[in-house]
């Protein structure tokens, strides 16, 4: 569905772009696309989305180059952008009816039940809208044409709780039907909950790309210790944070795990529990780990 | 062309269309009506705008007089400021916010939104002509009859030769989308054939620098410009090469949008 085979895309004023990136989302997956600012999240979508020409490698969606056929990929994605802006002039219904006549859509039914689904008022202008407002337009005109693939930038920002939520659910019901998502988002658990792939991206360059799970299992993996003489219990390969007299976290690779409690075995233990590694943990681990700023 | 985005494109500036046209029509009529007044025509004098001195209270010199200004005024500074604002609005300022995106996510290729916005622009400055010319034919008729085709040439050279500026305006309103250039270019250029066009009554090379100042519309208007249809043909060519120049950059234009 989507392919990016050693995309470079320089921009003229200094060294910020993109580099050699490569990945591939199938028909009916869901990938997160996470990175810190500026790292190039927003540069890629441009190139996918047709906006930008990579000045090397290529892009295709749907099988088809990026550039060249971006009206045409168009009509086939649901796209929200980082900052969603659009013609201010216009109120919120205005501007989901030109989208429908100028995508030939007729049927307006499945525009309206979002409108009511997201409980937005879209009788307002634009430019009179909240964050949150314009947010909701953006999500209502990239899901009421039914495109097989959605390609999702910051989707959640500017709105409440309750519409990440909705929001959430809303991704999973498309899911189910076999549409294909890129998600773009500082949210991790909206990530964690919505993909099951994950792709890092850092300085311009692919860092790391796995299932979430395995991402997860791959970073530092830490257990916290309830022993007697806790602060007294060494255990080589293990960075060890002591809590109390009695308790202590251990953190590991997780390729050490199997030694690392061959040798706690040795002490008398209390109790003993593994903290959860998070994506958001995972994310952090990849950029400290290299100096970088998450 | 895309008929939703030119409807779109027609209530987002009808307003400003309608502003421009009460403008030039009550400063049409008023100066056609005024044509023969001594204070008018000391007054197009003293504003150097190359008007015929002969006080005479005669039709030929109220249209020779409405044509100076109409040139002058009505071209130079009321349409050229409108089609700059339009200019602007159509391309740099929606690439500027990004509010493009609206659209090109719509399914709509950029040529089309480029042609789109083309015609509206072309229109709308077509549709202030014609307001113009109806006004001022309707005032100056109140004089007595006059030459009614020449008057018209006269209308419809003017309008390609603000069309002409007005592609090339448009041309960079598209080229340097979103760069800090993009606002100083699209309208510093026909600022700048205006300026050349009034230092052509000092020095005369500086007239042929500007569009404005290739035709004598006062001349045209008594019928005494006969190679009037030369610089039609040069302000169509000017127009049309501006046009296509624009479509072809904006298509590989890349949008940090």
């Amino acid at each position: 569905m989507i392919s990016v085979k050693n995309l470079t895309m320089k921009y003229p004023s200094g060294n910020a772009g993109i580099f050699d990136i490569d990945f591939v989302v199938n028909a009916g997956e869901a990938v997160g696309f996470l990175g810190a600012n500026g790292a190039g999240k927003t540069t890629t979508i441009r190139c996918l989305l047709g906006f930008m020409k990579g000045q090397k490698g290529e892009c295709t969606l749907f099988g088809r180059e990026c550039f060249l056929h971006a009206p045409k990929n168009m009509l086939g994605i649901g796209f929200i952008a980082g900052e969603p802006s659009f013609p201010e002039d216009m109120t919120g219904l205005e501007y989901l009816n030109y989208l429908q006549k100028e995508r030939g859509q007729k049927d307006l039914s499945r525009m309206n039940e979002l409108i009511k689904y997201f409980e937005f008022d879209a009788s307002k202008k634009i430019k009179k809208m909240s964050k949150g407002m314009k947010q909701k337009t953006a999500l209502v005109s990239a899901f009421m044409h039914d495109p097989s693939l959605y390609i999702l930038d910051e989707p959640t920002s500017g709105l409440d709780p309750l519409m990440q939520q909705k929001f959430i659910s809303l991704v999973l019901e498309e899911k189910a039907k076999g549409k294909t998502f890129l998600i773009s988002s500082h949210i991790f658990e909206e990530v964690e909950k919505t993909c099951l792939r994950v792709i890092f991206i850092k300085d311009g360059r692919i860092a790391t790309q796995d299932t979430v799970e395995n991402l997860k299992k791959s970073q530092t993996q830490t257990f916290v210790v309830s022993a007697e003489n806790a602060e007294k219990i060494n255990i080589s390969g293990a960075v060890k944070t002591n809590l109390s007299e009695s308790e202590c976290e251990f953190s590991i690779a997780s390729s050490h795990a199997d030694s690392f409690i061959k040798e706690l075995s040795k002490h008398t233990i209390i109790g003993i529990r593994i903290k959860e590694q998070t994506l958001e943990d995972a994310f952090l681990n990849l950029y400290q780990a290299n100096g970088g700023n998450a | 062309m895309s008929l939703p985005l030119f409807i779109v494109l027609f209530k987002k500036n009808w307003k400003i269309l309608l502003i421009f046209a009460v403008l030039n029509i009550f400063y049409m009529s008023a100066i056609a009506l005024m044509a023969t007044s001594e204070m008018m025509i000391s007054s197009m004098d003293f504003l150097n705008m190359g008007v015929n001195q002969k006080l005479i209270a005669d039709i030929d010199i109220a249209v020779s007089i409405t044509s100076s200004v109409f040139q002058g005024m009505i071209m130079y500074i009321f349409i050229m400021v409108y089609y700059v604002i339009m200019a602007g609005r159509l391309v740099h300022k929606l690439v500027d916010n990004s509010s493009i995106t609206g659209y090109l996510t719509a399914g709509v290729s950029r040529t089309k939104f480029i042609i789109t916005s083309a015609v509206w622009l072309i229109s709308s400055v077509f549709a202030l002509y014609l307001i113009v010319w109806a006004v001022s034919a309707i005032c100056l008729l109140t004089y007595g009859s006059f030459n009614f085709g020449w008057w018209t040439v006269v209308h419809i050279v003017t309008f390609l030769c603000s069309l002409s500026v007005a592609m090339i305006s448009f041309a960079f309103s598209a080229v340097f989308a979103g760069t800090k250039q993009g606002s100083t270019l699209l309208s510093g250029i026909p600022i700048a054939f205006a300026v050349l066009m009034m230092l052509g009554s000092y020095i005369k090379f500086f007239k042929w620098l500007a569009p404005f100042g290739w035709v004598d519309s006062a001349k045209l208007a008594e019928g005494n410009f006969p190679l009037w249809w030369v610089y039609l043909l040069i302000y169509l060519a000017i127009s049309a090469i501006a046009f296509v120049y624009t479509v072809i950059a904006f298509r590989k234009k890349q949008l940090s949008i």
